[in-house]
């Protein structure tokens, strides 16, 4: 389970393409792989292990015009799929 | 050697016989590398060799072998195998068939793993290709036939293999097959039922050379729309839904994922929802037609 103080990183070995706005991560060991709006972009660049999930919705309602309760909402999802992808750690 | 051609579904086959008549020979093409079948009964090659005849030659002159395959009967039974190496058995002609037509294309896939390898029909329209990528069952092999009623020329009906330098698809002209109901509609999970027909081919409407990529089709079959649509799909979603339908073995997925990227960028791409095969083509060959080609 996800919460908010949970602190989310890309899984090493874990490689990205951008694509204009969108980007696509690639784990080769695993085989997966995921297409990323520019909203899940940015979140993606912003999960280094040096921000909580609170933290990422501040950084998210920031840069995209966004409540935070929309932030809050779509952070959570994210970083919960990216998880169940083996992409994300946390 | 003896040649002689049969004629099968307007198309002309080239079997040929060894000198001593014992077996009989088929040697499949494709670019610059050939594959020999052969098989002590003709009548059984005839089998395979009609599902490929576009692609047959009767001589491989200038091209590199890299398979020499037989499907012989034995003893109320079908053996496939490849000279020096295991084979199998099979109590039916059909499986037998269908197990060699999949090996020898996997043969060729494997034969070039600089290209990219997608389960997709592809045509060509003006001179460019159209590719329209699906899983079994989808309708490809029947969107292709009716492209090529449209004037089209025929690339692939199942595997189109793409240039990733020139972005070019390469013909892989195995014989076209296509799904002929009585029904108007029918459901996806019953398509596999509806029995397929060869679709006739003239050798003028089979595409000689590779062609650039124009547009990309992900197909969506679906007999309960009443309207088709064409939807675009983002890049990223593009790599992802070409990376589903590849051919490409595991081992080289990463360049394959940085390739499909690079051809994100060229090559636009949409999601086809549709239910019936003749008006999904009319109104793509009329919104190519109206519309100039990016390239």
């Amino acid at each position: 389970m996800i919460s908010g103080d949970s602190v989310p990183i890309q899984v090493s070995g874990v490689l990205d393409y951008r694509l204009a706005e969108e980007m696509v991560v690639y784990d080769p060991v695993r085989s997966q792989a995921a297409s990323l709006n520019g909203t899940a972009r940015a979140l993606w660049d912003l999960c280094d292990g040096s921000r909580s999930v609170h933290m990422l919705c501040e950084e998210i309602v920031k840069r995209f015009d966004v409540s935070h309760e929309e932030a809050s909402s779509q952070v959570q999802s994210a970083v919960e799929q990216l998880c169940e992808l083996g992409l994300l750690c946390v | 050697m003896r040649v002689e051609r049969h004629k099968a579904f307007a198309e002309k086959i080239a079997i040929i016989e060894t000198a001593d008549a014992s077996s009989s020979v088929i040697y499949v093409t494709f670019g610059t590398h050939h594959i020999c079948v052969c098989s002590n009964n003709r009548a059984m090659l005839w089998h395979v060799a009609r599902n490929i005849s576009p692609m047959l030659t009767l001589e491989p002159i200038g091209t590199t072998a890299i398979g020499m395959f037989y499907i012989d009967e034995q003893q109320g039974g079908f053996l496939v195998g490849e000279e020096d190496c295991s084979e199998q058995r099979f109590d039916e002609l059909g499986d037998a068939v269908r197990s060699l037509h999949h090996t020898l294309i996997k043969r060729f896939i494997d034969s070039r793993s600089d290209l990219v390898w997608i389960h997709a029909g592809a045509v060509t329209f003006g001179g460019e290709a159209l590719l329209l990528v699906a899983p079994t069952g989808h309708g490809k092999s029947t969107l292709v036939g009716e492209f090529l009623d449209w004037g089209c020329s025929y690339l692939s009906d199942d595997v189109a293999p793409i240039d990733p330098i020139s972005w070019g698809v390469l013909p892989f002209p195995v014989s076209p097959w296509k799904r002929v109901s009585s029904q108007a509609r029918v459901p996806a999970e019953r398509l596999h039922e509806v029995p397929k027909v060869p679709v006739q081919l003239l050798p003028t409407a089979i595409g000689m050379g590779r062609a650039p990529l124009r547009q990309i089709y992900f197909l969506c079959h679906d007999e309960r729309l009443e309207t088709n649509s064409i939807a675009p799909c983002s890049p990223a979603a593009m790599v992802l839904e070409m990376a589903r339908n590849s051919f490409t073995s595991e081992e080289h997925r990463v360049g394959e994922i940085a390739r499909l990227c690079a051809l994100a960028h060229r090559v636009p791409a949409a999601y086809l929802n549709y239910a019936g095969a003749p008006i999904a083509a009319r109104q793509i060959i009329n919104a190519l037609a109206a519309s100039p080609s990016h390239r």
